[in-house]
């Protein structure tokens, strides 16, 4: 299963840099406060009361501008997650179609509202990823659409007319459907295809 | 004048033929399609087409039942167009294959 790729190290070295920046500035602010070192820069004894206020409330919205750039990182994560994993749904779902497809009973309805299912489920991903604003390559999201559209083609495109005496590729009885062998071969290649597609698709969520 | 296809044909249609199957396009057209359309035509309204809500569609089916309106059914495809609305909200990608369909026969009985 892929992971949605966490942002947490990036902002845990932000923390290490703001530490050591501080902690530099104290070092340094004490040695300036040691009159008996005869720095020639030196900071005044006395505090200043605008100019603490000043700071303290520069500390404080920092403080608070953290909390929420933090609290909006945290948001967009989830929102990954929560997509990648209805892909995750649609690759488990298309292995299980692929080898109901593959099998000797294979119902019309089983193709049609698998197709649906398939396009559905895209769909879905695209209007969740559209909400939460992901800034995602459309090519990847028309790419599956591309395939799954190949596979509906190539197993419910029953031809209205065929030659007398030539092999259908793909033929319907009692509802059921059955491929040529080749067709067959075809349509597993189709399957292969656009799980190849929806993992491309996975990865570019996370890069996002 | 409106057709639910989930309502009033069914929830899980079927292949192209009604030798190969329930439910299908053929039937389809036949019985409620047709003569939907043609009195659509006829009394000058359009026709409500909702095909939402069904277990899904074969790419077949909007072949055979809206192009065969034309190509088996011999109907004018301005007088289709001027008298059919479809609503596909569930998956728009239904409406273009109506239209992409109609326009298709229409092009090869030119022919």
């Amino acid at each position: 299963m892929t992971q949605v790729k966490s942002k947490r190290p990036r902002i845990r070295a932000l923390e290490i840099a703001f530490g050591i920046l501080f902690l530099f500035t104290g070092f340094f602010a004490g040695l300036f406060t040691n009159y008996h070192l005869n720095f020639k820069f030196q900071f005044r004894d006395t505090i200043e009361p605008a100019a603490f206020l000043s700071t303290l409330c520069t500390v404080i919205l920092a403080f608070i501008v953290g909390i929420i750039w933090n609290r909006r990182q945290y948001a967009e994560n989830s929102s990954k997650e929560i997509l990648v994993k209805r892909l995750e749904e649609m690759q488990e779902f298309s292995a299980d179609f692929s080898v109901r497809a593959g099998g000797d009973s294979f119902f019309w309805t089983d193709a049609t509202s698998g197709i649906k299912r398939l396009r559905t489920g895209l769909s879905s991903v695209g209007r969740l990823a559209d909400e939460i604003h992901l800034s995602l390559e459309n090519a990847f999201r028309l790419e599956v659409d591309a395939k799954i559209e190949k596979l509906d083609d190539l197993i419910t495109n029953t031809p209205a007319f065929w030659p007398a005496g030539k092999p259908s590729p793909v033929t319907v009885t009692n509802n059921k459907i059955i491929f040529s062998k080749e067709r067959g071969l075809e349509v597993a290649m189709a399957f292969e295809d656009l799980r190849h597609s929806i993992t491309a698709f996975e990865l570019a969520i996370n890069r996002a | 004048m409106r057709i639910k296809i989930s309502k009033d044909f069914s929830s899980t249609p079927g292949p192209r033929f009604i030798r190969e199957g329930d439910f299908s396009a053929e039937l389809f057209r036949k019985e409620l399609l047709l003569p939907a359309i043609t009195k659509a035509i006829k009394d000058n309204v359009v026709l409500t087409v909702d095909v939402d809500g069904t277990a899904g569609y074969g790419k077949s089916f909007f072949e055979e039942s809206f192009g065969g309106l034309i190509r088996d059914e011999g109907l004018a495809y301005d007088g289709i167009i001027k008298h059919l609305e479809v609503i596909s909200e569930e998956e728009s990608i239904h409406k273009e294959k109506i239209y992409y369909h109609l326009k298709n026969a229409h092009d090869a009985g030119q022919k």
